[in-house]
């Protein structure tokens, strides 16, 4: 098993900087994901990684080795396509076994290890049917049959779900991960869907316009975005104009624009004088009792709007002029719209980015 | 609704024309063909027979044109397709810039006229002693060949999804491998149709093989010109030649039916 590395890495299309100046490494057996819109170059930079796309400029390593003249075929890497890409005129036994068959096993070892891994993946009985006689499900699973089947040091994953309908996407991706990380390879998944990058990955990258604007662990990206982009990107946040007063050791004040009301923020990416955004997860907020103790971070609001979707209600809090969006548990309070509430909202947890440019 | 009339007569003419410029002249060569006896007043034969093809071969007006012909076309059709298989690969996968280009320079043969090309072939091929041999006639059938093959090998290469490829790559496959073992079986279809298209081609091809074959190469389509290109028109003869040409198509016509997707067909119906 190995780690990848990509070392200012850039991929330019006629006037289009697919990949820009892309830099990350990817440890040993670590889930590593590539978050973004479509268009922003996750593809490319995986192809790149693979070897199907030359960069115009930079280094990809397989733990020390450079891997930039090294054809796709000599790589011991593997990939999982959006559209599955099964060999239409093979057998699901054909498909799995074509890695196997290209590296010169004996037959008997491609037997044994075709049963293996569609045992693993749950595919035994469908050897002999043909890709298209299988439903989307299956052939994603014959698709990662295929990809495990040459025991990969790096597994590639472009949107391996995005075809698939919305309940089986969520059960397969906990599958896979769980799968990935037994057998024990190091992972590299692209995706645009930011639910599933938060629960697949141990490491992810956020990508805007071939560049990795922010990097790290699910829980530090969704806890502290570094930009608007990708606050709004990652999970629900009612995001706010304002401006960074002073530094004390509590963190910062920060002016909400238009009202005048202060907040104490805990971070901010942000120096004191400067214009920013506040980031305010839903979760950051919680209602308080008219009759409770005046605290900091307290704003007075009105309900404009409730939404009761089971377990919770999605509401939006209208408080001069400004609309904070958050939820609450429905066994906890009785929301009625236009109820006059106050809010807290958690220093500790609140962050300020800078303003887009 | 207003245009269910005009579809109908659309359809109408449409028959029409293929009844009398191709049913009906197929129709009359085959009576002539197989008439063992035909007085002139007559509408129908009196009696049907293989006279005159027992004839053709016994005056060694058959056998050798058409192992000529044959021969000739086999070489056309696997040429054509070797030469064509990297362009179409290019053209149909790489999908490059110019690709237009490329797309309508290989059907420049079939609108130049082929006596002008022909006529200047003739000029070098006579200086370098080129003449006169099945290599020689092969290579003008190419001219022709060779865009319908493109063609069809272009449009199937093109229905290939371009991540199959990928995906052979990263499992172990070189660009040759891949070649044989992915892209090979999926342009199958394509393959056979600018195959029937190419031997149909070469074995009608008349002028060319004409100019570059004579003296020794008579192919089946000039030995049908020796008969109709006199000062008389020996019909019953030149019908069963024909009979013969057009046994291949024939042949080709039903196999396409059921091994020939139809958007292979050079201008069938092919996307852009
Ligand atoms: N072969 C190519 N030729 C020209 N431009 C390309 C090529 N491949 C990608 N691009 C361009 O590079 C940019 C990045 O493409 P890429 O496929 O990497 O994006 P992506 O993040 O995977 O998007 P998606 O989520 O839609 O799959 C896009 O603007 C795309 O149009
Ligand atoms: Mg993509």
């Amino acid at each position: 098993m190995v780690s990848v590395r990509l070392e200012n890495v850039t991929k330019v299309f006629g006037k289009t900087r697919a990949v820009d100046n892309v830099s990350f490494t990817v440890e040993d057996k670590e889930f590593f994901t590539l978050l973004g819109p479509s268009g922003c170059g996750k593809t490319t930079t995986l192809r790149i990684i693979a070897g199907l796309v030359e960069p115009d400029d930079g280094n990809v390593y397989y733990g020390d080795r450079l891997m930039n003249n090294v054809p796709p075929e000599k790589r011991n890497v593997t990939m999982v396509f959006q559209n599955f890409a099964l060999f239409p005129h093979m057998t699901v036994y054909d498909n799995i076994a074509f890695g196997l068959r290209m590296r010169g096993w004996s037959k008997s070892d491609i037997d044994k290890r075709v049963r293996e891994v569609a045992e693993l993946l749950r595919i035994r009985g469908l050897e002999n049917k043909y890709p298209h006689q299988l439903s989307g499900g299956q052939q994603q699973r014959v698709g990662l049959a295929r990809a495990l089947a040459p025991q990969p040091e790096i597994i590639l994953f472009d949107e391996p779900l995005s075809n698939l309908d919305a309940i089986l996407r969520e059960q397969i991706r906990f599958e896979l991960r769980d799968l990935v990380k037994r057998v024990g390879i190091t992972s590299i998944y692209v995706t645009h869907d930011q639910a599933e990058a938060l629960v697949v990955s141990d490491r992810m990258a956020i990508m805007r316009s071939g560049r990795i604007i922010q990097m790290g662990t699910p829980k530090e990206v969704y806890e502290r975005p570094n930009s608007v982009f990708v606050a709004k990107f990652l999970g629900i946040a009612t995001i706010l104009e304002g401006r960074v007063e002073e530094k004390s050791d509590e963190g910062y004040r920060f002016t909400l624009a238009g009202t005048g009301h202060t907040l104490r923020v805990a971070h901010s990416f942000v120096e004191p004088g400067g214009k920013g955004f506040v980031v305010i997860r839903p979760e950051y907020v919680t209602l308080l009792r008219i009759d409770e103790e005046p605290d900091e971070n307290i704003l007075e609001g009105r309900v404009e709007k409730a939404t009761f979707l089971g377990s919770t209600i999605d509401m939006n809090i209208s408080i001069d002029g400004i609309v904070l969006r958050t939820f609450v548990k429905a066994t906890e309070m009785e929301v009625r719209e236009g109820m006059e509430v106050r809010v807290r909202l958690s220093p500790e947890k609140l962050v300020v980015v800078p303003p887009e440019d | 609704m207003r245009g269910a009339p005009l579809t109908r007569a659309g359809i109408a003419i449409l028959t029409l024309v293929i009844v009398v410029f191709v049913l009906l002249p197929i129709f009359t060569v085959f009576l002539w063909a197989f008439s063992e006896r035909w007085p002139g007043a007559k509408l129908f034969p009196e009696a049907f027979g293989l006279k005159w093809f027992r004839l053709l071969i016994e005056s060694g007006a058959l056998v050798q044109p058409l192992t000529y012909s044959l021969i000739i076309a086999a070489i056309v059709v696997v040429a054509s397709a070797l030469i064509s298989i990297p362009a179409a690969y290019v053209v149909g996968v790489k999908r490059f810039r110019g690709r237009e280009i490329v797309e309508s320079l290989a059907l420049m043969p079939l609108i130049v006229p082929p006596i002008a090309t022909g006529v200047g072939i003739l000029g070098y091929y006579t200086q370098i002693g080129f003449k006169s041999n099945i290599w020689a006639v092969a290579s003008v059938h190419l001219i022709g060949a060779i865009p319908f093959m493109f063609r069809s090998l272009a449009a199937a290469f093109e229905s290939v999804d371009p991540a199959l490829e990928d995906a052979a790559r990263i499992l172990g496959a070189g660009r040759l491998r891949v070649l044989r073992h992915v892209y090979l079986p999926l342009i199958t279809p394509g393959l056979l149709a600018g195959s029937v298209f190419a031997f149909a081609w070469s074995l009608n091809e008349f002028l060319l093989t004409l100019l570059v074959g004579l003296p020794d190469i008579v192919t089946l389509p000039v030995q049908i010109f020796r008969y109709v290109g006199g000062y008389y028109i020996q019909v019953a003869p030149v019908s069963a030649l024909s009979v013969i040409l057009l046994i291949p198509s024939i042949i080709f016509l039903v196999l396409s039916e059921k091994y020939i997707r139809a958007e292979f067909v050079p201008g069938a119906g092919v996307k852009g």
